[in-house]
């Protein structure tokens, strides 16, 4: 619904420019956050990442220039952040791991623990 | 039912065509979410933590929100939304950035008080080696030791793995001693029999006793400890009738690893005391 109401929104700023610069560093972009493990410890802002590429591939089908420079950009920061974050729960799950000294392969330990769920914006800069 | 059904189409399109046609005004909602962000960005510039450690998130952020108000400027909401959203992906890393950090002190920390602890360990060994020592043959030892160092330094041969095969020399585990004993492990004592019996075969030949150490800890201490570590052994061959005068003493620390330091297996390896025949 989202993505429709920005679809129409930004159809009156469409002005016909070259995209490429910017879809075609998304897959280096996606990459990246997987080789940080996004998969497996941001998988739901790895999907919303990959869910704004897929529209701004369409968007660019389409011809709507704009849209689709905005949306991979947004793809870009949104992997960018899944891979930040699935940095920040790896290194939670190794803090655990030195505190209590087992070794335990990480995949058990994403089950175990459950990735936080707080927006780290709201939780430092708190909401207003 | 049907009317209502049509109706309520009817009232979400005109909803959605109010909201595409408002997006193209210049939007109080746009300008609220503008003046938030500008807020946080503030509040995020005085933070101490996120400008120290976030601070390329936080130039990110702060471009994406150049560009957010000249996209206002502009009156293109549309664009005022996206570089706000770009701006708040930026802050958020910019936090992310800074509990990596915490977190990563966090485990450096802890990391280093644990490698603190298994030092404490080998400096009460230290001791315990050194109570050994501090019997009546320390002062023996201690000379027989500095008369021979010096000279061991120069005829030590420097390749010494070939010696191995050759019957001269030999290696002690590093089960030697009990953490609150001063006394050689009861498992010792059949190592040292062994190595009175080598030492015996030999009895023309001067020994060097090496002590090793594995990495853990200062090489200082690693120095140390390994020195001590021979001393016990030598108090224990002298105890057995081997003259103090044919064994030197010699710590190396950890310079001569025989596995890597990686495992404690291979750590285990290299906490260890070798016996080696002079030529």
């Amino acid at each position: 619904m989202v993505f429709v109401l920005l679809g129409s929104i930004s159809s009156c700023g469409s002005k016909g420019t070259s995209v490429h610069a910017g879809l075609d560093t998304i897959d280096a972009v996606m990459l990246q956050a997987t080789y940080a493990g996004a998969d497996e410890f941001a998988p739901v802002e790895l999907r919303f990442a990959r869910e704004k590429q897929r529209l701004a591939y369409a968007a660019m089908k389409a011809k709507k220039y704009t849209k689709a420079q905005m949306l991979s950009r947004e793809a870009k920061v949104d992997a960018q952040f899944a891979g930040a974050l699935a940095t920040v729960v790896k290194s939670r799950h190794a803090l655990e791991g030195v505190y209590e000294e087992i070794l335990v392969a990480p995949g058990a330990q994403a089950q175990e623990t459950p990735v936080s769920q707080t927006d780290p914006l709201r939780a430092l800069i708190g909401g207003e | 039912m049907e009317n209502k059904f049509t109706n309520g189409w009817l009232v979400a399109t005109l909803v959605l065509i109010c909201l595409s046609l408002a997006a193209c005004a210049n939007s109080p909602l746009r300008n609220a979410q503008l003046e938030q962000a500008k807020r946080q960005y503030e509040k995020a510039s005085r933070n101490a933590d996120i400008v120290m450690r976030g601070s390329d998130q936080l130039d990110l952020a702060r471009d994406a929100l150049e560009m957010a108000e000249s996209s206002r400027l502009k009156t293109a909401n549309t664009q005022v939304a996206h570089y706000v959203y770009l701006f708040e992906q930026h802050m958020r890393m910019a936090v992310l950035a800074v509990e990596q950090q915490a977190i990563q002190y966090q485990i450096d920390e802890r990391a280093e008080r644990l490698q603190r602890g298994s030092t404490m360990v080998s400096v009460v060994k230290t001791k315990d080696t050194v109570d050994v020592s501090e019997s009546d043959n320390w002062e023996l030892l201690l000379a027989a030791a500095s008369a021979t160092d010096a000279a061991v330094d120069d005829s030590m041969p420097t390749d010494e793995s070939g010696d191995d095969d050759n019957g001269k020399k030999m290696t002690l585990g590093d089960v030697l001693f009990d953490v609150n004993r001063a006394s050689l492990t009861e498992g010792s004592a059949d190592m040292i029999e062994n190595l009175v019996l080598f030492l015996n075969r030999n009895s023309d030949r001067m020994a060097v006793i090496k002590g090793h150490a594995d990495n853990t800890g200062t090489t200082e201490r690693n120095l140390s400890l390994s020195r001590n570590r021979a001393f016990g052994v030598q108090e224990a061959l002298v105890k057995a009738g081997i003259s103090p005068h044919r064994l030197a003493v010699r710590g190396v620390g950890e310079s001569e690893p025989v596995a890597s330091n990686e495992l404690e297996s291979g750590r285990s390896l290299n906490r260890r005391v070798d016996v080696e025949l002079l030529e």
